[in-house]
């Protein structure tokens, strides 16, 4: 994932509901109907961060995020509204590596199954290039 | 806390099984909700998560990492308003201590069970 962001920044607004002090993603790499790889610079005034360490919680956050930039991102090329999408159940999470201020972390969600409103998805987030969490998400979203 | 202010301990009871249930008061003012969600404050599920982490830390009087989750499962919506005072159940695992179960509820409401293994904080 060396190639530019397709966007960044504001432009996530695009894309997902959540909004300052909780946008916990800050770049979309790329996104199809099946996958969606994501990324956050993590900034001193982060609300997850204490000292220069980043929570666990803030990284689930960020798998979490990642999955509505995904739902968002599928929603937004449809020219579907953007719904607001809930974490229903997280399994097998593990850290690896805790993240601190300055590092970029760097999601690839796949998608595992896909049901009425209900994905499940399977994630890993590296920071250059190592692997620091993994988990598997069902996230919930509003009807359409 | 990590979330400045996002909850605060009302009452902390130790039960026979050794398990600790404490009752908290979450901040609908938080700063949280200008942005989860803009027009419809819903306390996120992560720290929710967070919250027991911290409760875990308190009832054994050192810090944790959160460093594996079994299973967490959100089964009812937090929202500051509809649901601003909770109880979160804390339980370790009789043979090993950082094996932790925890439920927050209210009544007959269950919003998130969760099973995890805790390690020393990790920095």
């Amino acid at each position: 994932m060396s190639t530019p962001a397709m966007y960044s920044g504001q432009e996530i607004k695009t894309f997902i509901p959540q909004r300052e002090p909780m946008m916990m993603v800050d770049k979309l790499y790329s996104a199809n109907e099946t996958s969606v790889e994501t990324g956050l610079t993590i900034a001193a005034n982060n609300i997850f961060v204490d000292g220069k360490l980043f929570s666990e919680s803030g990284m689930i956050e960020h798998i979490a995020q990642s999955a509505a930039c995904f739902a968002g991102y599928n929603d937004w090329i449809n020219k579907r509204p953007i719904v607001l999408g809930y974490i229903a159940e997280i399994k097998k999470f593990a850290l690896e590596k805790p993240a601190h201020v300055g590092d970029e972390l760097k999601s690839s969600l796949t998608v595992v199954s896909n049901a009425m409103n209900i994905t499940l998805m399977n994630a890993e987030t590296t920071i250059n290039g190592q692997l620091a969490a993994s988990c598997k998400i069902k996230i919930f979203m509003d009807k359409r | 806390m990590l979330v400045k202010d996002f909850y605060a301990i009302d009452n902390k009871q130790v039960q026979e099984d050794g398990s600790v249930i404490y009752s908290v008061s979450l901040n609908p003012g938080h700063d949280v909700y200008k942005g989860h969600f803009p027009e419809k404050p819903i306390t996120p599920g992560v720290c929710n998560i967070q919250m027991i982490k911290e409760l875990a830390e308190d009832a054994q009087g050192k810090q944790f990492t959160l460093k594996n989750i079994d299973r967490c499962r959100l089964t009812s919506m937090v929202t500051p308003d509809g649901s601003p005072k909770l109880d979160v159940k804390i339980q370790f695992d009789a043979a090993d201590a950082y094996k932790l179960s925890a439920t927050i509820f209210y009544g007959e409401t269950t919003f998130m069970t969760l099973t995890g293994t805790l390690v020393d904080k990790l920095q």
